[in-house]
């Protein structure tokens, strides 16, 4: 396993050969974006689910109360 | 069963609550395996060090910012030729997810370019094309997103969306069009790869990655879309989603008092 390993260690990995600033600034504002962009989607149909049942129980209610 | 079964919105909630999950795991899995080869495994490249580590995100997030394009301006094109609603939804759901992956392509590519370039930044074709395809996306959301009635914002957008389709053969031809500071293509189809099997492997598992992600993004934002403009439908009731349920009820309640 360790000959499938490309880096010595911890150290050389997290310094990149010297990129490590551009390597995980790149890989952390692509984790960050995604993060954000699924929560905001996932509030999004929260609040969506949310307004449509809140509007099909009213319905509903007033159907009761008409009879 | 026709192809066109699925266009029916609650057809469509229902194939993408059973979808969901396995896109999801698709996406985390491919992007674990695909960070683990990238990061851990592949070479250091002989000409850029180890700063080209940064193309498993980028190439990728620059090959979703133009297939999101397309599909967003074809499906926009449906909703507005054939007045397929959930087409246009679909064109609205796209977009965000493209503005993401043409933002990430900037930033990343940017990013990469410092060390390897000695610049962040270049006004050359392929840059400044994606970048022009960061306006169109940005410009489509301002459109539909200041019209109030959604079918007339649709087809603004759908117009805006077509016409702004002439960039993406640009963006992607621009490499060999002129002469450009950005790299040629490292996978040419019909060619054999100038990269190490690991890094095309890394590269290839990145790219299912994002395709599951975008799937996934999409699929909740048109579910949320399809809500929000049918809230009064009659399938809508039948969601059987007691979280959901609860806090409806508990709204309900809070009102009435």
């Amino acid at each position: 396993m360790s000959t499938w390993l490309h880096w010595d260690s911890v150290d050389a990995f997290l310094a990149m050969g010297g990129y490590g600033l551009h390597v995980w600034g790149a890989y952390g504002a692509t984790a960050a974006a995604l993060a954000l962009e699924g929560w905001l989607a996932h509030r999004r149909a929260r609040r969506a689910r949310d307004a449509a049942l809140t509007a099909a129980l009213a319905r509903a209610k007033n159907t009761v109360a008409a009879r | 069963m026709r192809f066109t079964t699925y266009a029916a919105p609650s057809r469509f909630h229902r194939l993408t609550t059973l979808l969901l999950p396995w896109l999801w795991a698709t996406a985390a899995l491919s992007a674990a395996a695909g960070l683990a080869v990238g990061l851990l495994h592949a070479p250091t490249d002989a000409q850029q060090g180890d700063a080209y580590r940064i193309i498993f995100i980028h190439v990728p997030a620059a090959w979703m910012s133009m297939v999101v394009y397309l599909a967003m301006a074809g499906w926009a094109a449906v909703g507005w030729i054939w007045r397929v609603r959930l087409a246009s939804m679909l064109a609205r759901a796209l977009a965000p997810t493209g503005l993401v992956c043409t933002a990430l392509a900037l930033v990343t590519g940017a990013v990469w370019g410092k060390p390897t370039w000695g610049t962040w930044w270049v006004w050359d074709a392929r840059l400044t094309s994606e970048l022009i395809l960061l306006l169109l996306y940005a410009g489509y959301l301002a459109l539909v997103e200041s019209i109030d009635d959604p079918r007339r914002a649709d087809r603004a957008g759908a117009l805006l969306a077509v016409v702004g389709a002439v960039n993406v053969p640009v963006i992607y031809f621009s490499v060999r069009w002129w002469n450009t500071l950005h790299q040629g293509a490292s996978i040419t189809l019909g060619r054999a790869p100038s990269m190490a099997d690991s890094m095309l492997l890394a590269m290839g598992l990145t790219t299912l990655a994002f395709w599951a992600w975008a799937f996934a993004i999409v699929f909740v934002r048109v579910r949320a879309i399809v809500l929000e403009r049918e809230r009064d439908a009659e399938w809508v009731r039948a969601l059987d989603d007691t979280r959901s349920t609860d806090a409806a009820v508990a709204r309900m309640r809070g009102a009435a008092a």
